[in-house]
Order: C-alpha cells, then structure tokens, then sequence
C-alpha cells in the first residue's frame, strides 16, 4: 500500500455513517441499531487518529503557532519565563526565608517545568473545545482530537525547558547526579502525559456543557500547586505524609525526575506502580465521560 | 438505472432542552444533592423528518426563520446527532454552514486551505495539488499569502466555496452564504453547484429564496415549527411556498409592482 494511498484510506469517507441518539455507526447501508462497546469505540478511535495523523500534527502547530506568534521573541520567553522563576524563588527562598534545601535552583527548577506542564496543559485543554467552536461546527474532525493536540502542543516548550534543567550542569554540576536511572525518565513522563491526556478529556467536554468547569479547575490547580512538593521536599514532611505526596501522580512525578536527575536514584517501584494504575484509570475515566458528552459538543459551544 | 442513495434521514428529530441559565457544573451538583429541578422547556427543534437523497440530486430547504433548516443541516453534515431516528451519509462531506468559521485568522490564505482541507478529509500530498486551482477559482491570487483577517467577508466566503467544491465533496451541506459574493461570484458558484450536480455529488441546501431553489434543486423540503410542511420537486414546493408566505406567486410580485406604483 502507497503512502498517499494509505492517508486517504479513512473508514468513515467509504463507509456509511448512521447518527442516531444512541451513537455512531459505521458499516453497511442499513443501520443495525447497536453501537460498538466501549473496548471496539476506542481501538476505532486510535485508527481514526492514525489516519488523520497529518491534520492533527498541523492542528498541533496551529495550536503552538498562535500561541506564540503575537510574541516576537516567540519560544525564547517560553525558556525566559521558567528562568526569571528560578532567579526570584531561589532569592526569596535561600537568602530571604532562609530555606535549608540543597541545590535549590536545579531542585526547583524540575518542579516548576513539570508542574507548569500540568498547569498549563490542564488550562488549555478544558478550554479547547470552545477555542476550536468554529471548527467544530464545521467539520466531523474528531473531537477527542482537540484536547489531545493541546496536550502535545504544549510539549514543544516542555522539551526545550527540559533542555534547559540539563544545560545548567556546567553552571551547578554539583546539583547533578546523571547516571543509567535517567532510562527510566521518559516513562515517568508518559505517566504525566497519559493523567493528562485523560484529565483533557473530562475537563474539554464537560467544560462546552458547564461554563465553570474552568474556575474550578483553576482553583483546584492553586491548591494543587502547595499540595504537591513543587516548593519543597516530600522528606521535609512528617513521615506519616509522605506516602500521600507520592501517591499524588504530580508529586511522584516531580520527586522521582528530582532523584533521577539529582541524585541518580531509581523511582520506588511500588510507588511507580500505583501511579501508573492512577494514571490509567483517570485515562479510562476521561475516555468515559467524553463518550457520554462527546456526541452533544457541537450543540453546546 | 436509479442512482445509489447517498443521504437518509429516517424519523429524525432534534431536542433541545431550553434552560433558563447557564449550566452550571456546581449548581447541578447542588441541585442533584437537594433534589431540586431546574426550570427547562422542552424544544423539539426538528420531528419527524424523512427523506431519500441519490448520487446527483438535489435537496432545497425552504421555511420562515426558526422553522429547523439550519438544524437540519447539521444534522447531515454530522456535526450534531439526532434526538430520535437515524441520520446517515455515505461519503465526504463537505459544509458551507457559515462565514468564514472554521478559518484561523492569523493563518495566510494558503495556510488555511491546507488546514481546512486536511479537517475535511484530505490529505497534505492531494491538497496540494488543489492549491492553485482553490485560489484561482476564489480568484485570491493577489492575496493568498496575506493573513485572513484583512480579507472583506466576501473574499473569506469566495475562498470558503472555493475550497468546500474542491476536496471532491460526495456530499454538499451549503447554508445561505453564497449571498455574500458579488453577483459574476454567485454566477460562478451556480455554475459550479450545476456541474457538481452533473458529476453526481449530492446537496442539501437552505435558502430564504424560492427562485434559487427551484433553479438549482431537484426536491425541496418546505419546513415549518420543525417538521416538514411539504415535500415534492423543487418547483412546486417553491411555488407552494411562495404563495404560501406572501400571496403571490412566483413572478407575479414583480410583475405587478408596476402597477402599484
């Protein structure tokens, strides 16, 4: 099969479509009046993703283009903004609140990135559908696709910061301990991204419905940033604490890339372990909701 | 002999629940919790409609504002689903529902006709290959690199036909935009609809006037309060409604306009 072939190759341009009340259909001309359940909807889903991978890249870069094309600097504030963070909270927290953490830049720097991420991410998803209205009410573009190409979009900067923790290793190579444990960083990553992509879900399609979901996510998010050690040590805590920050996706996420790049120590596996089943079920729980709500998004926005 | 069928809407209908103020998540919960009921008025926005579109015709909605065209509309192009029966196509679909929606206004002309064709289905490679003949078509040479926002509405809508009739639609959903063009651009897009027709693309189109439907449709549909009022060939179900709103005939409002004054 040809590369052109394969793109044009979308199950839902040849087959017949059959919307009713119940869901979407796709096969033959008469209607058999079952929707696919839940486990068969999703693998269709990834299909459909695939084969429209081309236009979701470019709704990708749209999506990171508008947000930095007003800027003439562009991705240098993106890099810029994480610095001046660094600078003021490593000033007030080391020579004015005289806070007794180790290498307090690069440890702080890594909880701001990934946090930001999740901030940032978390904002612009649930929003997304309402930002993309116009293209939702033209076209059977996938839905679920809108919040997902937030997700990724806001990862080219998330790249280039990490870029950054790394860069500063000639400035403080004593905050650095960078051995074979940094294997296991780009799966503590994904563990982000997946509770991202199924947070995305809920808030996008709940929020087209329900105009305050977005407060509510900003609040939640204020009281998450002091909930999560972003500005200090889960070790700082009292013992009995402890397991709650790390069984906190967030927090496990921060402390374990800290140890992994600060100290070269591997995540805790029982720890890795719940986060991942957490992660997964809040991706199940996204896919659900979207299921129930997708369908009704364009009446809403 | 009889061309296969590409659009059937089977016992469909469109409810809306008209809820008094904005839905809130916390206030639902609140309510949820208290037991309470929100005052909501139940709409049916479109019941009870069926028909059969075939490769090549073409259907023409016609009804007073608020009657359900624009609904219906929607409702083939599979943005929204139906309350109640089945809605199905066969096919790409491409929509002309509103203005220039759907375009990213910092994104240049060209820029966009890449986006837009890529949300209805095609690819980059293919695409293309259209580029030249999109702008020609929407005859936006001079402009195509400039960004969409300093585009007259008219140019936007010139740009948005031209791009809707060449990803190589099966099915068309047009809504009353073509009015915005200046009159050799609406020429044009006749002359284009007719040789889509010809091609055997298939076409539901909404419009306030009775001479356009009659002129470019095979079948209408008259609609009122939501359900279908009349159906028959174009024709007669525009002269239907003409009479049917204004007491004239088709023709004759002009005719005796001399007269009266």
């Amino acid at each position: 099969m040809t590369e052109a072939a394969a793109s044009t190759e979308q199950p839902h341009l040849t087959q017949w479509v059959h919307r009713s009340a119940r869901g979407i259909e796709l096969g033959g001309e008469v209607p058999t009046g079952k929707v696919e359940p839940g486990y068969r909807a999703f693998v269709s889903a990834i299909r459909l993703a695939v084969s429209l991978r081309e236009t979701f890249w470019a709704l990708v870069a749209k999506d990171f283009k508008a947000r930095y094309r007003a800027q003439s600097l562009g991705l240098f504030w993106s890099i810029a903004h994480p610095l001046v963070m660094m600078l003021t909270t490593t000033v007030a927290f080391e020579w004015v609140l005289k806070v007794q953490i180790a290498n307090f830049p690069i440890f702080y720097l890594i909880g701001a990135i990934l946090w930001q991420l999740f901030a940032n991410v978390l904002t612009g998803t649930t929003s997304s559908m309402l930002d993309n209205a116009g293209l939702i009410k033209h076209t059977t573009f996938p839905r679920f696709l809108f919040p997902i190409s937030t997700v990724f979009s806001n990862l080219i900067p998330f790249g280039m910061e990490l870029v950054l923790v790394f860069a500063f290793f000639p400035v403080f190579p004593g905050s650095y301990h960078l051995n074979e444990s940094l294997l296991a960083l780009p799966f503590v990553l994904a563990l982000e991204v997946i509770l991202l992509i199924g947070l995305g879900l809920m808030t996008s399609s709940l929020n087209a419905r329900y105009r305050d979901v977005l407060y509510l996510v900003t609040s939640v998010l204020t009281v998450g940033f002091w909930a999560t050690p972003i500005l200090y040590s889960s070790t700082m805590a009292p013992e009995w604490i402890r397991p709650f920050f790390l069984l906190n996706p967030m927090g496990f996420v921060i402390e374990s890339t800290r140890g992994i790049v600060m100290k070269g120590t591997w995540p805790s596996a029982p720890y890795m372990a719940a986060v991942t089943v957490e992660s997964l079920l809040v991706f199940v729980a996204g896919a659900a909701v979207f299921r129930r709500q997708g369908r009704k998004i364009a009446d809403y926005v | 002999m009889s061309a296969a069928v590409k659009v059937r809407a089977k016992d469909v209908g469109k409810h809306y629940l008209r809820v008094h103020e904005k839905p809130m998540l916390l206030r639902e919960a609140m309510m949820l919790l208290s037991g309470r009921k929100q005052r909501v008025d139940d709409l049916w926005a479109l019941r009870h409609i069926d028909f059969e579109l075939r490769s090549g015709e073409t259907l023409g909605l016609l009804g007073p504002n608020g009657s359900g065209k624009s609904t219906l509309l929607t409702l083939v192009a599979g943005t929204s689903f139906p309350s109640e029966g089945t809605m199905s196509t066969c096919g790409r679909i491409s929509t002309l529902l509103s203005l220039g929606a759907g375009f990213n206004p910092d994104m240049t002309g060209e820029e966009n006709i890449v986006a837009s064709s890529g949300l209805l289905g095609m690819s980059f490679a293919e695409t293309r290959k259209r580029v030249s003949r999109i702008v020609e078509f929407a005859e936006l040479q001079g402009v195509i690199d400039t960004q969409i926002r300093y585009y007259s509405s008219g140019m936007v809508t010139r740009l948005a036909f031209s791009i809707a009739i060449n990803v190589s639609p099966d099915i068309m959903v047009i809504d009353e935009v073509l009015a915005v063009g200046d009159i050799s651009f609406q020429a044009k897009c006749m002359d284009a609809l007719e040789e889509l027709q010809a091609s055997g693309v298939t076409t539901v189109l909404a419009s306030q006037s009775p001479v356009m439907i009659s002129d470019l449709c095979t079948n209408a549909l008259w609609l009122e309060a939501g359900q279908i009022k009349m159906a028959g060939p174009a024709a007669e179900v525009a002269d239907a409604y003409q009479v049917g709103m204004t007491g004239y005939a088709m023709g004759a409002v002009l005719a005796d306009e001399p007269q009266q004054s």
